[in-house]
């Protein structure tokens, strides 16, 4: 384990967060990238059968997990149906080092990099250059920035956002994997997506609540933070959270 | 009923010499077989029997003219059969299956390749052999040792019912995957609790024999294997029949439970993600399992250059691997909601109005685009 604190989630929680979103994505994604996420739900239950075993967790960049083409959904507002617009792909891939803790293993920790690359393709383009990218991304307690902060490029030498300059680091939510599936879906599929998470189906209800009690979690934290702040509130925010502030548990 | 030693099977044929010669296929040493007319097996036969293996073509004995109550097949005999292995006292439990070589006559379209198990499970039979297949012997052996194994009673507690699955599978609690591999087994619902009571277990080897071994689930076949390893299925066979520490650790996680021989061989889920586990040492990463599973083998393995599926055609069988980006999925009828994914090419599809039909909703838009 690092020194310094680090983050812990419940194993309970990701095991839903990845079975509920496998099925809430299924109608978004590629052949393939369900097949990956599938696996990556197999993966994680592997790796967290090992008490006390560090392990990466990760959908390779190589073999992303690639959405349907979104036509226009980007920007659709309600009631339209225009698909005019460029079509879109989605690629989202994933790399979080982490701990297992002891037998039996309830809780992962985050020991290392955590970072979820999400890239746009033209979908009618033979060209696999991104239109764009961005990274989300959980910071070490000794990293600068937000803990939970997005990078846009920061890959290559070259500007824009050349790789010598990590900043900004813009502040977001708390970056699951899961979680950025979410967005990426939630950005290509704005009506779809929507409708898909409203449902009261078992997977739908399930995603609310992990991702209900993880939010509040974290927005108590940033309330808290704000609230006790003695300097500059939006300084504050970029301090380390506790360590449990993805647990999200039920409050009592 | 057989509970020590060898299991018993009882074969109801019209003509004896055939009963005889399939018991003399079956082989004394490793069975009690029983081979009666279907006028000459007695409640002793079955009491004593762990397996009935019932002709189907049952037209050369006095009963097939006595009147429209007899049973003009083995299909219909075998219903009798099984009502009066119900009747026998609390502890009996035999099951049912037939023996035919022309299963065709209720088969329908039904393919070949689905017989066994489909048919099986539509007519209240634990399995249906067809004399064709070079194996036979083989299966109705794997079929009459698992039913010879049931627990009897089926514990009603729900740990010890649980346990005794897991030893029925022969799942190491001390495995490396047995917890994962334990969740898997819960998530395609055994009937293990009030079903198995009633039928005295029989729906623990119907749900093993007709749910779980065809379909991807829990165990996988050698194609799903080859999916899984990205090997080609040709030079992954070779390997199986080696000696390499590649092979050694595959058979370390190969299904060994009861009916591993019914239906090919099969593969834990959980050992194989295991193995990639270990063998990465919890890193991942495509080039480091690769190159960890050439090391095993010995020799520098050819992978598949591509991420592959089983794909099925019109026999709803996995026959071949194909690229994951060239496939959809499918719902075939009878698929089990728990198993993995039915894949089919779209090249295929674009052929067969039939399996087009298939394809689950949500990749229907997929069926005519390029994504």
């Amino acid at each position: 384990m690092p020194e310094g604190p680090v983050l812990c989630l419940g194993v309970s929680d990701l095991k839903q967060e990845i079975e509920a979103a496998s099925k809430l994505a299924s109608g978004f994604l590629s052949t393939e990238g369900q097949r990956r996420l599938e696996q990556a739900q197999y993966d994680f239950a592997t790796a967290v059968a090992q008490p006390q075993t560090g392990f990466i967790w990760q959908v390779p960049r190589e073999e992303p997990i690639w959405t349907k083409p979104s036509r226009a959904e980007y920007e659709r507002k309600p009631g339209s149906t225009d698909q005019k617009g460029r079509g879109v792909l989605g690629a989202f891939s994933f790399s979080w080092h982490m701990r297992t803790g002891p037998k039996p293993v309830k809780e992962v920790f985050l020991t290392g990099n955590a970072t979820s690359m999400l890239r746009l393709h033209d979908s009618e383009s033979e060209e696999d250059t991104a239109l764009s990218m961005w990274r989300m991304e959980v910071g070490a307690h000794d990293s600068p920035g937000c803990c939970f902060h997005t990078q846009v490029l920061g890959t290559k030498p070259h500007p824009p956002f050349p790789k010598s300059l990590p900043v900004p680091r813009l502040p977001v939510f708390p970056p699951t994997p899961m979680a950025c599936l979410e967005f990426l879906l939630s950005e290509l599929f704005q009506l779809r997506w929507s409708e898909e998470v409203q449902r009261g189906s078992q997977p739908a209800n399930l995603w609310r609540g992990i991702q209900r009690r993880r939010l509040s979690s974290f927005l108590d934290w940033q309330l808290t933070t704000v609230e006790q702040s003695t300097g500059s509130p939006l300084v504050e925010l970029k301090t380390f959270p506790n360590a449990e502030v993805l647990m999200g548990r039920e409050k009592g | 009923m057989s509970r020590r030693g060898i299991p018993t099977i009882l074969v109801v044929d019209d003509k004896f010499q055939d009963a005889r010669r399939l018991a003399q296929g079956i082989g004394e040493k490793v069975a009690n077989v029983i081979p009666r007319t279907p006028d000459t097996f007695t409640h002793t036969d079955l009491q004593s029997a762990d397996l009935v293996l019932v002709d189907y073509e049952l037209s050369d004995w006095d009963g097939a003219r006595a009147g429209l109550t007899c049973p003009p097949n083995g299909l219909a005999l075998s219903a009798v059969i099984r009502e009066q292995v119900n009747q026998l006292p609390r502890g009996s439990v035999a099951g049912v299956a037939l023996h035919s070589g022309k299963v065709e006559e209720i088969a329908g379209r039904l393919p070949v390749e689905l017989r066994g198990f489909a048919l099986a499970r539509l007519n209240n039979l634990e399995w249906i052999f067809q004399k064709e297949d070079p194996n036979v012997t083989v299966g109705v052996l794997s079929l009459a040792h698992a039913i010879q194994h049931l627990p009897r009673p089926w514990p009603e507690n729900t740990d010890k019912a649980t346990l005794r699955l897991h030893q029925l599978l022969a799942l190491d609690p001390s495995g490396d995957f047995f917890q994962t591999a334990a969740a898997d087994v819960s998530a395609c619902h055994p009937p293990i609790h009030e079903l198995s009571e009633s039928t005295h277990a029989l729906a623990v080897i119907r749900w093993l024999a007709q749910r779980i071994l065809p379909y991807p689930a829990f165990l996988t076949d050698t194609i799903g294997l080859a999916a899984r390893l990205r090997l080609p299925e040709d030079q992954l066979k070779r390997l199986l029949n080696g000696s390499s520490k590649l092979a050694t650790a595959l058979r370390g996680v190969q299904y060994a439970g009861v009916l591993c021989d019914l239906y090919g061989p099969h593969w834990w889920r959980a050992g194989i993600d295991e193995l990639a586990f270990r063998l990465t040492a919890g890193q991942g990463g495509l080039d480091r399992l690769q190159s960890a599973l050439s090391g095993l083998a010995g020799r520098k393995l050819v992978f598949l250059g591509h991420e592959a599926v089983p794909a099925i055609d019109d026999s709803y069988r996995p026959h071949k691997l194909i690229a994951a980006g060239e496939a959809l999925r499918l719902q075939p009828d009878d698929w089990p909601p728990f198993a993995g994914d039915a894949w089919a090419s779209r090249e295929l599809l674009a052929e067969s109005p039939t399996l087009r039909g298939l394809v689950v909703p949500s990749d229907r838009d997929l069926l005519d685009s390029d994504a």
